[in-house]
């Protein structure tokens, strides 16, 4: 009973944190952008008229309303199954609707690709610009976080493979998910790479703008790849010490995490007002 | 959070956070221009070594962040920096950069094109006086040119 308590307590908290507040923040966002800075004055910020954008934020918000009202339904349900039972609620509940809440997220993000992708093919600057000075990776985040977040990955790696990797090493639950974890850290370090070194995504950004945002991204990474090694161990520890009542829990707590860590952060790392909207200005561009 | 905070220096105005990044010389770059880009760089870096902009031992970016940044050609970054490097104003230190020469400043005022210029005047002048003609020294001079083992 305790279980299922516990369990609808954070599954609610999943639910109105990922498909709820910040879709919800996020959508007001939008109208903010669209509003103060209008297609007349801004025309470089738009690829398409300003009402496509009002049309796919009113279908962004409209998506994760129905994820929302989904994740109610599956609550109910797992009350349902599991109410004075012994059934455990299964981590592949909360993972899977975990993934189909970011859905709309994911699909904010290829949106934004595709947008500066047509805003590249736009772009009749003439005249381009560039810092002459060297990016690295410490200048925009400390040695110390980067030196906890390799340690934390070693720290998970090892506990896992310490614990769960039995008589057969290579098909041992530890080894899998050690992998999967060195996969996705690989994975953020080109993500970071890229974004250090490669080509600069908005044409038009400025480049006070573009640190910050680097400065964003690093920190987020960093974050999300020492919330994902925290919680391989204690998924580790609960097939070490047997606590498979507790998956679904912690697994409902871990997307919080992931989440607040990626998209909350970078909602609240970003201040509108301090960002250069001049340069979408269309005087800007001439000369 | 202190632990957290990143070292660097960036951004002046408006940042959310705490970073500061000392003020960095902007590259502009006129890709309709008539003068080429490697030029264009070139000019701009002696440009920043002659009024401090650039001080003697600053790291500059790597050939592939500044193309990328601008939106060139990487091999018309390296033929920049190869140039700047041959005049030395600029240094390249293995793995660990690219930097301002220490004597960058003095030669910036080397100007090796008109240095060229003047031997190859005096040269000509020489081979005047002894009677060659113009159309011999420029069939010379193309035979040289073409034929660089020579």
């Amino acid at each position: 009973m305790v279980d299922i308590i516990m369990f609808s307590v954070i599954f609610v908290m999943q639910i109105t944190v990922i498909s709820w507040y910040f879709p919800r923040k996020i959508g007001e966002r939008i109208t903010y952008v669209l509003d103060k800075y209008p297609q007349s004055d801004y025309p470089k910020l738009y690829t398409k008229p300003a009402e496509k954008y009002r049309a796919s934020q009113k279908r962004y918000v409209v998506l994760n309303v129905i994820i929302g009202v989904i994740g109610f339904v599956i609550l109910g349900i797992v009350w349902v199954k599991t109410y004075n039972t012994d059934s455990v609620i299964s981590d592949m509940i909360p993972g899977l609707y975990g993934i189909l809440q970011f859905m709309p997220f994911m699909l904010l993000e290829f949106a934004e690709i595709r947008e500066y992708k047509e805003m590249r093919k736009q772009s009749g600057n003439k005249k381009r610009t560039a810092p002459l000075a060297p990016r690295q990776l410490f200048d925009f985040i400390s040695p110390t976080r980067v030196f906890i977040t390799v340690g934390l990955l070693a720290t998970a790696i090892c506990t896992d493979i310490a614990w769960n990797s039995g008589d057969d090493f290579f098909e041992s639950s530890g080894f899998l998910r050690s992998i999967i974890l060195l996969a996705v850290n690989c994975a953020f370090l080109v993500i970071m790479l890229k974004n250090l070194y490669g080509k600069k995504q908005n044409p038009h950004q400025d480049n006070n703008d573009r640190y910050k945002q680097l400065r964003i991204v690093m920190t987020n990474l960093t974050s999300i790849s020492m919330a994902a090694s925290v919680y391989f161990i204690t998924q580790a520890a609960s097939d070490k010490f047997a606590l498979d009542t507790l998956e679904g829990f912690l697994m409902s707590l871990y997307f919080i995490a992931i989440f607040l860590l990626s998209v909350g952060y970078n909602y609240m790392s970003t201040d509108l007002k301090s960002v250069n909207f001049d340069v979408y200005k269309e005087d800007l561009s001439k000369g | 959070m202190h632990l957290f905070r990143s070292s660097c220096t960036f951004s002046s105005s408006g940042t959310t956070g705490t970073c500061r990044r000392k003020e960095n010389m902007e590259i502009v770059i006129d890709i309709e221009s008539t003068t080429p880009l490697f030029t264009q760089l070139i000019e701009q870096i002696k440009k920043g070594v002659m009024n401090n902009t650039l001080e003697t031992g600053a790291q500059l970016p790597s050939i592939r962040q500044l193309a990328n940044d601008l939106e060139i050609n990487n091999k018309t970054v390296a033929k920049a920096y190869r140039l700047l490097e041959r005049d030395s104003i600029i240094q390249t230190k293995g793995y660990r950069g690219t930097f301002i020469h220490p004597d960058a400043k003095v030669n910036c005022g080397v100007d090796l094109g008109e240095w060229t210029h003047e031997k190859l005047r005096e040269i000509v002048n020489t081979l005047r006086e002894a009677g060659v003609t113009d159309s011999e020294i420029r069939i010379a001079f193309g035979k040289i040119m073409n034929n660089r083992n020579h």
